[in-house]
């Protein structure tokens, strides 16, 4: 360089700036904490577009919310379906904490689609009023998914594999205000999360009688609040969910409906409020689509012990359990 | 992609190298127009066919111009250029906008309609490179310029990245001098032009999305019922918001585009240390302001045609860049009152005269904060989705907030937001008289070498939502 100081400022600096992120990296680390993939909506949209290339291998867009996302593990349900001779691609498009539906539709009205979609959802999931949850990411990956964002998306997936920096919660400034609120260094999280958009729920690392009864008591909560719609109602409203299953049929895919596991007092309320003989068994006769519930096959019964969702350790198990279901009801 | 995305990190190390390799200025040249038309298509490939349109056809009909032998054939191809362009700029960002406003106002007569969705896409960038073209075509047919026969050095003025799409808006005569000449890529342009660059992105990513965006994005929800403070704190949070993003991207535009040898007019130059809107707007989004002197206050006649009909021209050209900031009424409101301040500014200084007092520094201190807090006013109805919101908050700054109105809580968000706010209106202060970037060669290098170690790391520790930039929704 012409200016030597110029060349000795970025040298010290980048100096600098790699020991000052090396130190922050090695100190987050010994206080137990570690770098993960951060759900975006440019990663849900990576994955979507995956749903839609030409089979094979056939597309299996997994769709749901926290109970398929750490619930079901893609690459096992790969292994398990290819030691039956079938080459499937699972997608993880479920969303922590939003029902599906939207993205059910979404695939229906998506002529490029012609895969099986395996929907987890319960009753209430399925009511009019929370359809569109999961609109935000449809509308993302329709209007502003580009080559630009999948090129970025697939270069931050891998930076948040390797960086605790590059999670929101270290963000510097964000470090700052909790130290001002007294807050303490971030939460410590029992949920992991990979690329794959799959993820599970350590619970171990948690103090699951207090995880328990939060969710228990949300729901206590929650229903009284909530009016479920009569069944009559509720079941013609299935019926317009019937014709995007129809769309789907007619293009050589599948679609099941999965009642994923759940126990305890959670599917006490759930079945007060959406009996089963009264909705899911009533759905079975208007749904051109396959209709799995846990209490039906055993092998699926696995224990939740937030009584909602499995634990990491159980993933597997449950993958396998559920992909051998699909084989027995012929869908794979 | 956006300059603070990991896919521009990736584009600039492949262009910036392979830039630097070639020796051929046709090659260099060729080079950027390609790279550039990589980076807008990478957003949406359709839209580089509307961009190519528009380039192509402004470059002819500048041709047919220039060459016309009569004035009414030259002003045929003016006009055929400028309705082209303004047809494009139309149909795409205003639209849905009149669509809906025709169907609110036929409502209020009875008629009703249910509202549309054209689902119209807007391309991005396209009012910033609207303005270049128009201005290309104004100066070609009032012979300021001779247009060029080479589509290529026009194409590359219209899309070179850097500026595509979110300005500076350039004028040709400034850019088509840099493309006749070969530039040369220097070891002190490349440290300034990358330092300009870090510096461009630690206000964006640091001080627009994670200092200020969250305490405006608390006061201006729907839902919040903004007290006195808070609604203050909300206009002042997003006033820096605003600044650090664009200002941020305008900064980094500069510096990347230094960095291949070009020089980009400065787009901001510490406007909130002005004293007077007056003053601001010759230092906030300066391309702009120039622009719309050039090609809208000064064609109506400036105050040329006396005192009251400038005041109106004022009035329209502050209006016209509300609209062009967006295709809603809150944005004309925005900038109508920014109108109403320069009007308002001109008639106190016609009537006090040159006052001593007003030279003196602590009441320039005050005066400059006082120009602050009316922009900071302004950009509540730049920042509030509707007009009713901006009302709500605009009573509360006056003192009419609600009675269930929530008290500001001075928790972490609060204190470094206070703290960002101050340092950065220090910060403008101590700019203020240094043009341009021209004290940081000049800054000692242990300076250098803290700032730059700072901003950096700063900026690697700031992960967050990857907020899109302001400006690229015009």
């Amino acid at each position: 360089m012409s200016n030597p100081r110029w060349l000795l400022t970025w040298l010290l600096a980048t100096a600098i700036t790699l020991g000052g992120w090396f130190a922050f990296e090695k100190y987050w680390r010994t206080q137990g904490y570690a770098p993960t993939v951060m759900d975006s909506l440019d990663l849900w949209s990576q994955h979507r577009a995956r749903a839609v290339k030409p089979a094979p291998p056939q597309r299996i867009a997994l769709l749901g919310a926290s109970r398929i996302q750490y619930g079901f593990s893609p690459a096992v349900f790969r292994d398990e379906a290819f030691k039956m001779g079938l080459n499937v691609d699972p997608i993880m498009l479920a969303v922590n904490g939003h029902y599906p539906l939207a993205a059910l539709r979404d695939l229906a009205d998506d002529p490029k689609f012609t895969g099986t979609v395996i929907i987890g959802c319960d009753s209430r999931g399925m009511d009019r009023k929370v359809w569109e949850m999961q609109a935000k990411q449809i509308a993302h990956y329709h209007h502003d998914w580009s080559p630009s964002r999948e090129v970025h998306r697939r270069l931050l997936t891998r930076v948040q594999e390797h960086a605790i920096a590059a999670r929101p919660d270290f963000a510097f400034v964000t470090l700052i205000k909790r130290h001002i609120d007294g807050l303490g260094a971030p939460y410590k999280e029992y949920v992991t999360f990979e690329r794959d958009r799959a993820g599970g729920t350590d619970y171990v690392k948690s103090d699951i009688n207090a995880i328990r009864n939060a969710r228990v008591a949300d729901l206590r909560k929650y229903y009284p609040m909530y009016t479920p719609p009569a069944p009559d109602v509720w079941l013609n409203e299935m019926r317009e969910v019937a014709r995007w299953v129809e769309r789907i049929n007619a293009r050589g895919g599948k679609v099941v409906f999965y009642r994923e596991p759940v126990s305890g007092e959670h599917i006490d309320l759930d079945e007060q409020n959406f009996p089963r003989e009264k909705y899911w068994d009533k759905l079975v006769a208007i749904m051109p689509a396959t209709m799995i519930d846990f209490r039906d096959y055993p092998p699926l019964n696995i224990d939740t012990p937030d009584t909602s969702h499995i634990d990491i350790k159980d993933i597997d198990r449950h993958t396998r359990a559920f992909v051998q279901v699909l084989r027995q009801l012929k869908v794979l | 992609m956006t300059f603070d995305s990991l896919t521009f990190a990736v584009f600039l190390a492949i262009v910036f190298p392979a830039y630097v390799l070639l020796r051929s200025w046709n090659g260099r040249k060729n080079l950027l127009l390609a790279a550039s038309c990589v980076f807008y298509g990478s957003w949406n490939p359709f839209f580089l066919i509307l961009l190519a349109f528009t380039t192509v056809f402004d470059w002819w009909a500048a041709q047919r111009i220039n060459a016309a032998t009569s004035d009414a054939t030259r002003r045929r191809w003016f006009w055929a250029s400028i309705i082209a362009s303004l047809s494009l700029l139309g149909y795409f960002k205003y639209a849905q906008f009149f669509a809906n406003t025709a169907i609110e106002w036929l409502a209020l007569v009875g008629v009703t309609y249910k509202p549309i969705d054209l689902g119209i896409v807007l391309p991005l960038g396209i009012s910033f490179y609207t303005f270049e073209s128009i201005s290309y075509i104004v100066d070609v047919y009032k012979k300021r310029i001779t247009p060029t026969k080479n589509l290529r050095d026009y194409g590359l003025f219209m899309t070179f990245f850097p500026h595509l799409v979110a300005g500076p808006i350039m004028r040709f005569g400034d850019f088509n001098a840099q493309t006749t000449t070969p530039r040369t890529v220097t070891a002190d342009a490349v440290a300034t032009g990358a330092f300009m660059l870090v510096g461009g992105l630690f206000l964006k990513i640091v001080g627009a999305d994670q200092v200020f965006a969250p305490v405006s994005d608390i006061v201006f929800a729907p839902d919040y019922k903004a007290g006195f403070i808070a609604a203050w704190a909300g206009a002042f949070s997003f006033s820096m918001q605003v600044y650090c993003d664009f200002a941020g991207y305008s900064l980094a535009a500069l510096g990347i585009a230094k960095m291949f040898g070009f020089h980009l007019p400065p787009n901001f130059e510490a406007p909130f240390a002005s004293v007077g809107i007056a003053e601001l707007w010759t230092r906030w989004h300066i391309s702009l302001s120039n622009w719309l002197r050039d090609y809208v206050f000064n064609p109506l006649g400036h105050y040329r045609k006396g005192r009251l009909r400038g005041y109106l021209n004022v009035m329209i050209t502050f209006t016209a860049c509300g609209f062009w900031h967006g295709a809603a009424w809150h944005f004309v409101v925005w900038g109508a009152m920014h109108g109403a301040f320069l009007v308002g500014e001109r008639l106190l200084k016609d009537s006090i005269g040159d006052w001593k007092l007003w030279d003196a520094k602590p009441v320039r201190w005050l005066l400059a904060l006082l120009t602050f807090a009316l922009f900071s006013w302004a950009v509540v109805y730049f920042r509030a989705p509707t007009i009713a919101l901006a009302w709500d908050r605009t009573l509360a700054m006056f003192g009419f907030a609600a009675q269930d109105a929530a008290t500001l809580t001075w928790n972490g968000e609060v204190w470094v937001f206070v703290v960002a706010l101050v340092v950065g209106l220090a910060v403008q202060a101590w700019l203020k008289p240094r043009k341009g970037w021209d004290w940081l060669p000049a800054l000692a290098w242990p300076w250098r070498v803290a700032l730059l170690s700072l901003m950096s790391l700063a900026i690697i520790l700031s992960p967050g939502k990857t907020n899109a930039f302001i400006y690229f929704q015009f």
